[in-house]
């Protein structure tokens, strides 16, 4: 399909989509829960007070466009950050533009959400509808992975509790007591919102952080998990998500064809939602034509440090068809977290490993260190790649696919 | 305004009908298997049901003269015990041709082979030729969760069914996985996790092994059907030994109520790496391939850690162990006064004083916090058939017509499945495939 | 034994030649060539074309050499090791070692749209020119070397081997698996493998393919009952593999290189494409053991039966006197 064409389609449903909305309900609507906020910003702003320990965010949750690495465009499913823009009061005007930031606004990888040990963490999902697929009225969620000790009404599975219909707002809430790296997905039709890009980066600061430890000769303040003794001290982190597409599953979603879920092969490899060389493009990419003008792809894989510093590498795996190990080449790395754990016996026994490479299958998580030698020039560069080695390119595209560059400043 | 109202008349989706079968039927906290010293075993062919209506040839080991079964039955043993596997082949092929040889291979076991049924040589083990048996044993030294399956031709004899569980409980007791303290459980499931490739079973089905000599399907293996103990859900879900179900009698429903453990023995039955991820909480993984995670004897699972994923691989076994209280979610999962008068409760941690209740596990630090949103209006939202209709745990509420219904007691469900979410399909249907629901329910709601 | 002809008959001989060269060559100064070969699959006459790594024999063959896994290296804990390559291939050849740290140089090309791609992990060899790479103070355990240059291409097409560095305390004795695959069908005109064009048929264990009725592959480690067994297991295959050694349970003790702070008992182990994984075994009885990937890649271009499965001879007492030096381990006889 050209983008022409694509285009006019859209005119089209965005259209409907629109008139649609006044089939809901009069009480229906975009409400963002976040307290100390008075217009539905999920921020605080002039005189509102954020009460402390309080963090808010309000999710869009919809379509659009992202383009691959070697140039191909694809239709996602996705979420926007719709955070900082007025909701209140309703109807009509400050909803529709949460709408229309939403629709077509959906990001992949997701909005990466970062809270800090004893949050309390207001999440508002608004479902703004899929401006290219107005046959669909899917509800979605927010299934936060991982959360430890979880009640099933915030726990976004559709089947054990409820989802959000277009055009209304859910909240969600999450007392943050547990520290490490998770990650965060629709679950509605999960095996197709996932495939089609529902997915994102989510970690929880330990509370040891802003103290002073000292490890290996170094001062840190900032800790991958609370682990008393500095071990897990870091200088730089970086989220890291495995995720891939299959194209064919994207082109059939976007033409309104069938989508034999069971059938799905993934041939775009990505890190972050990008595939290489553009995992290393430090900024975000261009829109894609087919947004509007909608950045859709925010998140760098590049990792930078300087000589001698400790990163942190928050892996964590969110594709749907398989299991990806990803390995370092020219450097090992040390690992210190599964799973959102301390690697820790019950009875403490330290149980870090060093490795070249980690096997996650989707739904898991790995913490792991990177010591940059402290006689590093600036310009060494290391590599984060799959050793699943087929999947080094984007499609049949060669030299692209899993792999991102540690780069020493 | 939340009200405990009975429902007293559902729809009930065909999708998860099974599982109210479940709830009228004994749902089975313990492991179904098959218990004793000496097992006959009989290879036979027989054929799978999947919920979209499939049907495919498997080959099964059966308890005896019983049928074929997929997954093979779960031998329970006692450690110490010297265990004796008697294995006839009485396998058919199409077209008429000679049977294969079939076996049993016991990794994690030292397998001696009885001279009364030596079997023929084979690649891995003795094996029974079409007609014969052959008699392996062991001494169930350790206590553990093991995994056995066939040695013969195993690409296409284990892909066909010829795989199971064998379960050894310690001395220490029933309920520990392990003989230590750490290794205790209140309740406990088995999810042995297969995939399939039914273009194998059909050339199998159609023209005998030889079927598959010339394709790429071992080699080129594309799995478009994944189960939990032989089932796929919402089958996984249904009644054990359900009679339309007549070749897969295990099903996989795990229910627990709040502070239990429930150990899960998780078996990579098939070929394929699985992520199972267990939504609620994160389980300590203890042992893999029937060994304690310990540092040193007695220790004790010093080793372990915890997971919110469980990585089972193939031919090796995970014992991991469940824990839910709802600790710290900030809010009372029992309602509180402003939610009714009937959600006033107390929370009693005196007698065993680990800031729980010491009934109903109830986290004592976050009893009377309010439910802390609220949530949009019924119109707004899309309902689960597991909804009670309720935030609470034990909670009812009206839900529209039609809505909800697969849970009567108000139990918080949880779904544990394979996060490859492409295996948790039937074909082109989700939820289905490598899928159950964990029912914690509220306590006091009897289980079983 | 002149060199030529060792080239000429060169498929199993390989890993015996190493070992001469290397127990030689304890200065760590080893020198390979990267040349194309063929490799006659067990069910066919009909040879495919391979790349590999072999001792370099000082100017390019003239004609495709017998492919086999590249040759078992050694190296000395704490020392530095160079690696000199000549490359007898058409394009760009390069030599890694991922589990050894090291300043890497990498090369690179400008696409279409002004972006810059790594196609090689650290400097080449020229097609007919020469390379040098050196590995300092490395650390002792077992490794994968293999090509930096178009992975994706020239890995699966044959450019491994095996690096094994120092030895291990707890045994004396050591057997060498390494496993990989070959998709025939992107080794006629040798191209890259994709995530959906990658459909290997031959699954090898220390470069061989057991292929039913035949022959099951031994490896002998001279390894006897009530004596510790090390068994390094290296997947330079693009998929990942889960040996299941059938009976006793292994030790499980590094990876990569890297000790583990607690080893774990299994019978069967993750070997994930690239990884390297050490395990030790006290075997109490004598006899064969099977060794097989519980994945099941154990079929051969399609049959059933074949594919990724050998047997450990284990030794009787009393013990055989002979003992064999370190880099016969994966020898298969």
């Amino acid at each position: 399909m050209n983008s022409i064409l694509k285009y006019s389609i859209m005119a089209v449903s965005v259209g409907s989509f629109l008139s649609m909305m006044s089939v809901f309900p009069a009480n229906a609507g975009v409400s963002v829960q976040c307290p100390g906020d008075t217009d539905g910003s999920a921020t605080w702003t002039g005189s509102e007070v954020q009460p402390p320990n309080t963090k808010c965010m309000h999710l869009g949750a919809g379509d659009g466009f992202i383009t691959m690495a070697d140039g191909l465009s694809q239709y996602i499913f996705g979420f926007s950050n719709l955070t900082g823009l007025v909701t209140r009061p309703v109807f009509p005007a400050p909803a529709d533009d949460v709408m229309m930031a939403g629709m077509l606004g959906a990001s992949f990888p997701a909005p990466p959400i970062v809270l800090d040990e004893g949050d309390e963490f207001y999440l508002t999902l608004t479902n703004v509808g899929m401006a290219v697929r107005p046959d669909l009225f899917d509800p979605h969620t927010v299934h936060y992975h991982g959360f430890p000790q979880a009640a099933p009404i915030f726990d976004g599975v559709p089947d054990s509790s409820i989802s959000i219909n277009m055009g209304s707002s859910l909240t969600y809430y999450y007392k943050i007591n547990d520290p490490g790296t998770y990650m965060y997905h629709c679950h509605v039709e999960a095996a197709e919102h996932m495939q089609m890009g529902m997915v994102g980066n989510l970690y929880v600061r330990p509370a040891q952080d802003g103290t002073t430890k000292i490890y290996g000769g170094k001062t840190y303040t900032r800790f991958a998990y609370n682990d008393g003794d500095g071990s897990t001290g870091y200088d730089v982190d970086y989220p890291i998500q495995i995720g891939s597409f299959d194209s064919a599953f994207h082109n059939a979603s976007e033409a309104v064809q069938p989508l034999p879920f069971a059938l799905m092969v993934d041939n775009y490899p990505m890190l972050n939602g990008r595939g290489y060389p553009d995992t290393v493009n430090p900024a975000s990419l261009p829109a894609p034509a087919e947004n509007g003008g909608k950045v859709s792809q925010k998140e760098s894989s590049l990792v930078t440090a300087d000589r001698g510093q400790r990163v942190l590498l928050r892996i964590s795996n969110l594709n749907v068809t398989r299991f990806y190990t990803l390995g370092s080449m020219g450097i090992s790395m040390n690992v210190i977290g599964k799973d959102a754990k301390l690697l820790r016996g019950p009875d403490g026994k330290n149980l870090y490993y060093k490795t070249n490479s980690v096997t996650l299958g989707g739904g898991q998580s790995v913490d792991a260190i990177i010591d940059i030698p402290a006689d590093a020039i600036s310009g060494r560069r290391y590599f984060l790649y799959t050793t699943n080695l087929n999947y080094l390119s984007n499609d049949t595209e060669p030299f692209g696919g899993m792999m991102t560059e540690i780069r020493v400043n | 305004m939340h009200m405990r109202v009975i429902k007293t008349a559902f729809q009930v989706t065909v999708l998860f009908a099974a599982f109210l079968l479940l709830l009228t039927v004994n749902a089975g906290a313990m492991i179904n298997g098959i218990t004793g010293t000496t097992f006959n075993l009989t290879a036979k062919t027989g054929h799978i049901s999947t919920p979209d209506g499939g049907s495919y040839l498997i080959w099964g080991y059966a308890n005896g003269t019983g049928l074929a079964q997929y997954p093979g039955p779960t031998l329970i043993v006692n450690q110490g015990a010297l265990v004796r596997v008697k294995l006839t082949n009485n396998l058919t092929v199409a077209g008429g041709g000679t049977p294969p040889n079939v076996s049993i291979v016991f990794p994690g076991q030292q397998v001696t082979i009885a001279s009364a049924d030596p079997g023929v040589p084979g690649i891995l083990t003795k094996e029974a030729a079409s007609g014969k048996t052959v008699t392996y044993q062991f001494t169930a030294t350790n206590p553990g969760t093991y995994t056995y399956y066939s040695g013969t031709d195993s690409a296409l004899q284990i892909e066909m069914g010829f795989m199971g569980t064998i379960i050894v409980r310690p001395t220490k007791g029933a309920n520990f996985a392990y003989n230590h303290q750490d290794a205790k459980f209140d309740r406990e499931t088995l999810f042995l996790l297969t995939e399939m490739d039914p273009r194998i079973h059909q050339a199998v089905e159609n023209f005998g092994p030889a079927g598959v000599v010339g394709t790429d399907y071992l080699a080129n293996y594309f799995p478009v059907l994944w189960f939990i103990n032989g089932r796929a859900a919402p089958d996984t879900m249904a009644e054990p030994m359900a009679p339309w179900l007549p070749y897969q009698p295990y099903n996989c429903m795990p229910m627990m109520h709040p502070g239990e453990k429930l150990l899960m023995r998780v078996v990579g039955g098939g070929r394929d790496l699985h992520p199972f991820h267990h939504h609620g909480s994160h389980a300590r993984v203890i042992a893999r391939d029937g060994q304690l995670l310990a540092s040193a004897p007695n220790t004790g699972p010093d080793l372990s850690t915890e997971v919110f994923t469980i990585q089972s691989q193939p031919g090796s076994t995970i014992d991991a162990i469940f824990e839910w209280t709802g600790k710290g979610l900030g809010w009372d999962i029992y309602g509180t006064a402003a939610d009714g008068p009937e959600f006033i409760h107390t929370c009693n941690d005196t007698i065993v004083v680990d800031g729980f209740d010491d009934a109903t596990h109830e986290y004592c630090a976050d009893h009377d916090k309010p439910f802390p949103v609220t949530l949009p209006t019924n119109q707004e939202l899309a309902f689960g058939g597991f909804y009670s209709g309720s935030p609470f745990l034990g909670s009812l509420n009206s839900l529209p017509p039609g809505q909800g219904g697969l849970n009567p007691n108000g139990g918080y469900t949880y779904m544990w499945h394979s996060h490859t979410e492409k295996e948790m399909v039937n074909y082109d249907i989700f939820p289905g495939g490598m899928m159950t629901m964990l029912l914690i329910e509220a306590p006091g709601v009897p289980i079983n | 034994m002149n060199r030529t002809s060792l080239l000429k008959c060169l498929r199993i001989p390989v890993l015996l030649l190493v070992a001469f060269f290397s127990v030689a060559s304890s200065s760590s100064a080893l020198n390979l060539a990267a040349v194309e070969g063929r490799w006659t699959p067990p069910d066919s006459a009909v040879p495919i074309t391979m790349w590999g790594f072999i001792p370099d024999p000082g100017s390019c063959p003239g004609a495709p050499v017998a492919w086999n896994v590249g040759p078992l290296q050694t190296g000395t804990s704490g020392a530095n090791l160079t690696i000199n390559l000549r490359n007898c291939l058409s394009e760009p050849v390069s030599i890694v070692i991922p589990g050894q740290n090291t300043i890497l140089t990498p090369q690179t090309i400008t696409d279409g749209q002004g972006r810059v791609r790594v196609r090689a992990f650290t400097n080449e060899a020229a097609p007919g020119g020469t390379a040098s790479y050196t590995w300092n103070n490395i650390k002792a355990g077992t490794f994968l070397y293999q090509s930096g240059s178009n992975p994706a291409k020239q890995v699966h097409m044959g450019l491994y081997g095996s690096l094994v560095v120092g030895k291990y305390s707890e045994a004396t004795k050591d057997v060498l698996l390494l496993f990989s695959e070959i998709d025939p069908a992107l080794h006629g005109t040798p191209a890259s493998a994709t995530p959906l064009n990658y459909k290997p048929k031959y699954f090898l264990i220390n470069g061989k393919a057991y292929s039913s009725g035949q022959p099951i592959p031994v490896v002998n480690g001279n390894t006897q009952v009530n004596k510790n067994l090390l068994i390094r297991f290296a997947n330079a295959g693009l998929m990942s593999h889960t040996p299941v050694l059938q009976g006793p349970h292994m030790t499980i003790i590094a990876e990569d290189g890297n000790r583990y702070p607690y080893a774990r008992k299994q019978y069967s182990v993750l070997l994930a494409a690239g990884k390297t994984l050490d395990a030790i075994w006290r075997p109490v009885k004598s006899g064969t053991y099977a060794l097989y990937d519980r994945s099941l890649s154990l079929s051969s271009n399609g049959a059933p039966g074949g594919g990724m499965l050998v047997y450990l001879d284990i030794k009787p007492f009393p013990w055989v006197l002979f003992t064999a030096p370190i880099t016969s381990g994966g020898a298969i006889r």
